[in-house]
This record gives structure tokens, sequence and C-alpha cells, in this order.
């Protein structure tokens, strides 16, 4: 791939810098004694452009929260959250909006990320409305084309959400993302709620798209095998600090901290590929 | 059997046969029913007959029921029957217009208090003094300054109706807007337009219907009651609430004259209420997707 000798001059796509959230409990709790939980704890890493960055660790461990963070959905606390060399913080308005554009979040339960009242029709319609108005006449080829993207047939178009499958209900999260021509995708557990076939199509669809356009994707899971599966880098967190951040190729050939030690010796022994002919 | 219940379940067997559809929704056929034949006799009998519902003839003074008269002739010598019908069209209307103007400005007013966080501390404090005024007080209060015309009974009721829906939708919104679906269309900075029509208000819509239909009744009564204390619509035109008033001094001598319109009364509100019944049966989430 060539965009493996371009990241070395490339500045990384996005950068967390000692990034904390806390969450501060109510009035009540703080007069029983409840103190600061620090959800995310002075967390650093690099995303490069066009790699698969995997975020690992157990429920609770602060991953989910740490993107949140970065897309604006939690309040940052400390530390500085850089697009494209940018402080995050500091955009404003219509740069907001780009940035916010740029970077498509794909959610962990995809039927309740659509809209259960609208057609997958006029749900991806309503995100060439809001982010490619310009090309707004041409909405049905755009359309068409995002659900091609993502291998679903056309006559899904004319379906609402609860009459397709958890594997199609995320393909047309993606397609929605994609609408947009996002740079980023971050993927929070996208997988984790899908059987084993649909997962494998979402994750081969992700990295197609990471391969044919350059995506870059933030992949949150706490599965190690599929982490493995998909990432190119790898960080293991533990309750809001990250403990291990490596290639990913090195953490499973020689794990360091005794957490992904423990991690990978969870993992179920079961024989697990992602390609189909397992499935 | 079995294999019966699993072609009913699945999507691509959508079509039910009308038969099948007053099977499961009972309370919302026979509701409807009610309400439509009750309409169409108030709205379609004046137009076919000519006779005027408050020409007084002072030498047929509370006869019973003939042939001429149906429904007996009041204390005026007026055709209760032709009377009937008017004044259920006036009932009919002022509950109707009331309910949709209840509606209308309960979502506004909902949807700002659900979203906009300083306004809702503003709208629902406003909401909550008008509910501590018991209605009918309320109506008679407002009627008073008001001035006795029908539009003016439809602005009093649609502003005793108003704080119960707006609370109603200022829920719905509340919990709504916590959906995922929300937080994601959110991430892409749509306009507040866009994000209410498209995915606030289909969300919210079959709770707002079936309330509707509940206000609707609730009007119904509301300006019979107000018609009947003399605060609603102003005689000599007919409405249900001020036929009763007119005939309650004569409900053992002419029982004709109270009887009929409260008739009335009972048949559309008994019908709009098992429609509203019916309705949140057909619209709940649980059972949408067998039904459609």
């Amino acid at each position: 791939m060539t965009a493996e000798t371009a990241n070395d001059i490339e500045p990384p796509l996005l950068s967390l810098r000692s990034v904390s959230v806390d969450f501060s409990p109510g009035a009540l709790a703080r007069m029983l004694g409840a103190s600061l939980v620090k959800a995310v704890d002075e967390v650093s890493f690099d995303v490069r452009a066009g790699r698969t960055f995997g975020i690992v660790g157990e429920s609770g461990s602060g991953k989910s929260t740490t993107v949140r963070a970065i897309l604006g959905l939690e309040s940052i606390s400390s530390g500085t959250v850089r697009y494209n060399g940018v402080d995050m913080s500091t955009l404003r308005g219509r740069r907001r909006k780009i940035a916010a554009r740029e970077m498509q979040m794909v959610f962990q339960d995809p039927s309740s990320a659509l809209n259960p009242k609208l057609r997958i029709r006029h749900l991806l319609a309503e995100r060439v409305k809001i982010h490619r108005s310009g090309e707004y006449g041409n909405r049905t080829t755009i359309v068409r084309n995002a659900l091609d993207d993502v291998g679903l047939p056309h006559t899904h178009l004319d379906r609402f959400p609860h009459q397709l499958s958890g594997g199609q209900q995320q393909r047309v999260v993606i397609a929605l993302a994609l609408i947009s021509r996002p740079r980023a995708l971050i993927c929070d557990e996208a997988v984790s709620g899908l059987d084993v076939s649909s997962q494998a199509q979402v994750l081969n669809l992700l990295n197609d798209l990471r391969d044919d356009r350059g995506l870059t994707i933030i992949f949150i899971t706490h599965d190690m095998g599929v982490a493995r599966y998909i990432s190119d880098d790898i960080a293991v967190m533990r309750k809001g600090v990250i403990v291990e951040q490596r290639p990913a190729e090195e953490i499973f050939a020689d794990p360091r901290s005794d957490y992904t030690k423990t991690l990978l010796t969870a993992v179920p022994t079961l024989p697990r590929t992602y390609g189909f002919t397992e499935v | 059997m079995a294999v019966d219940n699993i072609f009913r379940a699945s999507p691509s067997t959508r079509k039910h046969s009308f038969v099948d559809w007053v099977g499961k929704n009972r309370s919302l056929a026979i509701g409807c029913g009610l309400v439509i034949v009750v309409a169409i006799a108030c709205f379609v009998v004046p137009v076919l007959s000519s006779a005027d519902p408050n020409a007084v003839d002072a030498n047929h003074r509370l006869e019973g029921i003939s042939p001429e008269h149906p429904f007996g002739t009041d204390q005026f010598g007026r055709d209760v029957l032709s009377r009937f019908f008017h004044g259920g069209q006036i009932s009919l209307i002022v509950g109707l217009s009331s309910a949709a103007a209840a509606t209308g400005l309960g979502l506004v007013v909902g949807i700002l208090a659900g979203y906009v966080n300083w306004l809702d501390q503003i709208l629902m404090r406003i909401a909550d003094g008008l509910l501590a005024i018991p209605g009918v007080l309320l109506g008679i209060g407002l009627m008073a300054s008001l001035g006795p015309e029908v539009g003016n009974v439809i602005i009093a009721m649609a502003v005793v109706s108003t704080p119960t829906m707006a609370r109603l939708v200022r829920s719905r919104v509340i919990s709504v807007k916590e959906e995922t679906y929300i937080e994601a269309i959110k991430l892409q900075h749509p306009n507040f337009f866009r994000l209410v029509s498209l995915h606030i208000v289909p969300n919210i819509l079959t709770t707002v219907v079936v309330q509707a239909t509940f206000v609707f009744a609730d009007a119904v009564i509301a300006e019979a009651t107000l018609s009947f204390l003399g605060a609603g619509v102003p005689p000599p035109d007919a409405s249900w609430g001020n036929m009763l008033a007119d005939g309650k001094t004569l409900l053992f001598s002419a029982w004709w004259v109270a009887v009929f319109p409260a008739l009335g009364l009972v048949t559309a509100v008994i019908g709009l209420n098992l429609a509203g019944d019916g309705l949140r049966d057909m619209l709940d989430p649980k059972t949408t997707r067998r039904l459609r």
C-alpha cells in the first residue's frame, strides 16, 4: 500500500495528548463521599491516515468514552484532541461541522442508530441533503451508489430499518457515514451485536473501505480476535489508562503488559477465521 | 396452525382483509363507526331538511314524539330533532377545532420545552399554573372575559387542554432525544427544523394522535359543560350542552328535550374514547410490526 510510505512524512490524522474525561458525581453522591471518576485518564495516541487503529479493553475501561470525547459527545476535562493538526476545541461553526462530517461514527447497536420511522431511501437522502446539498438533484444516484458501496441490493431502499437484519442495518449505518465522504470512521463495538457471519461481512467491508479509499478506521472492541483481524495498531485500555500501545502483530506475538496477556488468554480457543470459508 | 402464524408475522404478507382488521381492533372499529355515524347524521341531515332549528312555534310547545316532530318540541315549540342535529354539529365542530388547536399548540410548546433547556422551566411553570386551576373554572373564567361566542368557546377550551398535551409531548421528546439515532443525526449538525420534523415528530406522533382523540372526547364534554352552565355556546343557537340546560327542569314532564341531546353526547364520547383505545392498541410499538 502506498499509504505506508506516505505516513512517515504526514502528520497523524488524529492525535490525542493527555486527554482526560472526568465524571463528577451529583451533589447527593458527593455528600455521601463519592469522588470524581476518571473515566479516561491522560490518554495519548496518534492515528495515522489510512490505517486501522484498534482500541481494546474490557467493559468500563473507557474505550467508548475516549472516542465519544473525540467527537464532542463527552466533554474533555484536560488535554487536547488534534484533528489534522488543528485543536478540535478551537473549531467553531462551519469548520466544526466539516470536522464532524469527516469523522463519522458507527454505533454498536445498528437497530437503535437508525430512525425507525424513515425508510432506508429517506435516511440516505437526508444525509445527502445535509452534507452534499449542492448535489441534491443527483440524490438518487448518490443513494444507490452508497448502497452499492456496502453491498446492499437496491430493493432494500423502500424498507424500514426493522425489516433488515442486524448485519444489513449496520451496513446501512456505514452507507450513511460514507455519504458525507468521511476521512475517518469511528466504530464503537460495531460488530459486537452481530452474529459471526455478519461480523465477518462487516469487518471485510471495513477492510475493503480502508484499502480502496484510504479510510482511517478507529475500531473499538472487546474481542481480541476481531481486533487482531482488523487492526494495524492496537491500544490496550484498562481503567481509563492505555497500558500498551504497539502495532498489532507485535502485541499478539509478544504481549508486554500483564493485562494484555490476561486478555489474550481469555480469548476462547475455538478457531475463528474471518474469511468466508469457516462460516 | 403454526405455519399460518409464521406467515402472519412475516413482513411480506402484510395485507389483511377488512374483516380481519375489524376483528383485531374491535374497539377502534366500533369507536370509529359510532363517531362516523354521529358525524354524518349531524352534518348531512340538516343539509337535506329545511327545518329551522330556531323557529319558535307557540302553539306546539312541549309536544311529545309525533310524526311531525320525531323528537318532540321544547318549551318554545322548537323542533328538538332539528336542534339535535344542529347542536351536534356545533358540539363536534367546537370539540374538533379546540382539540386540533390544543394538539398543535401542545406540540410546539412541548417540543420547545423538551428540547430547549432554559425554555423548559418557563413553559412548564406556566403549564403548571394553568393545570392548577380546574378546567371548567378556567373555561368559565375565560368565557367571562372573552364574551359569549362560539369562537371564544374554542379558544377557551384550547387553552384548557393545551397544558396536558404540552406536558405529554415534552416527556416524549425528552425520552426520544436520548435515543442513539438522535445522537447519530446530531453529530451531522442538521438544522433544528429538520431534526425536529424528520426525527423527533415522527417518533412521538403515535402518542400525540392517541392523546388527541381523548382530548377531542374531553372537549366535547367540556363544551357541553360550559354550555350547560350558560358559559358556552350562546342561545338561541343550539348545542347539546345548552339543550341539556333547557331540558333540565322538564326532565319529568317533557323528557325528550334533555334525553336526546344526552344520548348524542354519550354516543359521540363513547365512540371517541373507544377509537382512542383502539388507536393506542394499534399503534403501540409492541404490536405495530404484526399489524402493519
